[in-house]
């Protein structure tokens, strides 16, 4: 037991550099912007956020528990719109890196009451997103490449201190239950080899989320490529948790084991990543699935231990 | 000391968050069996075990499924109340799935106009020449207010009216706007086509009811 405790504690007294959160931080945070950006050409905020009294959708006599927004303003139009000016302000500046836990923090609060407003348009993503964004702003992902360190140290860089990897673990245990969790989910008879391994062709005729017309994917010939896309998807989610052995094996790379040693020469968790990738991108061209494909992949580099980064990125520079 | 402290409360996340992302059987009920979806899929499961020499009946099944499901959310529900109050103000739950029961009976949805005694359709899903409000319709908040499953979306009324709203004011001749979704039912390949489309939630908005 106490073997056991004391691998716990020292796993989560870890230290490393901040690179590969605040490339989570940067890139959730365009994403994001992208979004309500769009949300803003589109006119929306002054309806979607604004209370049915006053020309918006939101009857709040209807609600058990308004949110604390409307105890505070009138929900007008106007107030609507300020609510996604400060949304933006806020994300744009996590992003930069300015201020980074307030403006977070900040930024979670309203984005959670812009969910409680309108709770229909708060998607799967977007709980995902503020879960992750709590995570952020517990760390020191604004340590670098962000106006803060340039502030503090002179550099966008910063000064190269490490910072607390728990974090970044418990963004990669979150990223495991949200796929892990899809999986199992999945108990329609259409994501099995006994109702034919038919869910993506069945998702892909949905009028509603199609991205054209895959009708033709009916074809005697292209079906059966569907039906492997479905096994592929339900078989990759559901092998989730290999990535927490994954990641463990490789750090106790040393030690015996067959399993061990298959799951690092194999690298599970590089073909865990890159089946992932696969999956958004081809999500993101087949359904309209809004920021999802993309929000989830800007997470991606939380796989990846900093180092990896590092030097992945002096590979990858010209010269 | 604060290492200990630290493994202790991570511990406490990992083990909170991870009971309440833990996918458990779903509850089905009486609502649930008005889906055609839902009735496809305990029909397919029980012909399925039939088929492999148990005997069982839909009603057999339906009530293992409820028996399976009750207990397990009976038991979360009370360790996660504590926790309730720093979940609603993140409003950040746990508990993911990505299109978990495909929707065989999709629907397309439908906005027509009219002029004097001529309907025109100005959008509709399945039809990439009649996209009037594409850009609108197709953003992900806005779509989450239309998208039916077997119920009516909550807020459908607000939301054709709005729609009707813009469409008077986009089309000044318009005199009335009808929203409809369309029930359609995708078959697999080799299966006879279902060309059946059963008009749902028909609403109608004549101009200067709108709500805009």
């Amino acid at each position: 037991m106490s073997r056991w405790y004391r691998w716990w504690a020292s796993l989560w007294n870890r230290q490393e550099s901040p690179l590969s959160l605040a490339w989570v931080r940067i890139g959730l945070s365009a994403v994001i912007a992208m979004d309500l950006l769009k949300m803003g050409a589109l006119e929306l905020p002054g309806w979607l956020w604004a209370e049915a009294a006053f020309g918006g959708l939101w009857d709040l006599s209807e609600r058990a528990r308004p949110p604390e927004l409307s105890m505070l303003f009138a929900l007008t139009p106007t107030v609507a719109w300020g609510l996604w000016a400060v949304l933006l302000g806020s994300v744009a500046c996590f992003g930069a890196g300015l201020f980074t836990r307030l403006s977070g923090l900040i930024f979670l609060m309203l984005y959670a009451q812009s969910a409680i407003l309108n709770d229909p348009s708060d998607r799967a993503i977007d709980r995902l997103i503020r879960l992750v964004f709590i995570l952020l702003i517990f760390s020191r992902c604004g340590d670098t490449l962000s106006l803060d360190a340039r502030r503090r140290t002179g550099s966008f860089w910063g000064d190269g201190a490490p910072i607390p990897s728990w974090p970044r673990y418990l963004i990669i245990v979150q990223m495991v239950m949200v796929y892990w969790g899809a999986g199992l989910a999945k108990t329609s008879i259409y994501w099995f080899p006994w109702g034919g391994y038919s869910a993506l062709y069945v998702i892909l005729q949905d009028p509603i989320y199609a991205t054209r017309d895959w009708s033709f994917l009916g074809h005697p010939a292209l079906f059966p490529l569907t039906q492997l896309g479905t096994a592929m998807t339900h078989l990759w989610e559901l092998s989730a948790p290999i990535l927490v052995f994954a990641f463990h094996y490789r750090d106790t790379r040393l030690r015996k084991g067959r399993i061990r040693s298959l799951l690092n020469r194999l690298d599970a968790r590089l073909l865990f990543v890159g089946l992932g990738v696969v999956f958004h991108l081809l999500l993101m061209m087949s359904l309209r699935l809004g920021i999802f494909p993309l929000a989830m992949l800007s997470l991606y580099p939380v796989f990846f231990h900093p180092d990896e980064l590092q030097s992945a990125w002096r590979r990858l520079r010209p010269g | 000391m604060r290492d200990h402290l630290r493994a202790v409360l991570l511990a406490l996340v990992v083990g909170v968050n991870g009971l309440a992302a833990l996918q458990l059987p779903a509850r089905i009920t009486d609502k649930d069996l008005q889906n055609p979806v839902v009735r496809d899929e305990l029909t397919m499961w029980t012909d399925l075990i039939v088929g492999v020499g148990v005997p069982l009946s839909e009603d057999q099944l339906l009530q293992g499924v409820r028996l399976v499901s009750q207990t397990p959310h009976a038991i979360r529900k009370p360790i996660l109340a504590p926790f309730r109050p720093l979940y609603r103000i993140t409003w950040s739950w746990q508990g993911w799935g990505l299109f978990d029961t495909p929707d065989s009976r999709p629907h397309i949805l439908r906005v027509e106009g009219r002029r004097d005694a001529d309907w025109f359709i100005l959008y509709d899903s399945a039809n990439p020449d009649q996209r009037w409000m594409g850009a609108t319709l197709h953003y992900r908040r806005v779509r989450a207010l239309y998208a039916p499953g077997n119920r009516k979306p909550r807020h459908w009324e607000p939301f054709v009216d709005w729609l009707a709203g813009v469409a008077f004011e986009d089309f000044p001749d318009l005199e009335e706007v009808r929203v409809t979704a369309l029930r359609t039912h995708t078959t697999l390949p080799g299966e006879e086509p279902d060309l059946n489309r059963k008009p749902r939630f028909v609403r109608s908005v004549l101009r200067g009811e709108d709500t805009r």
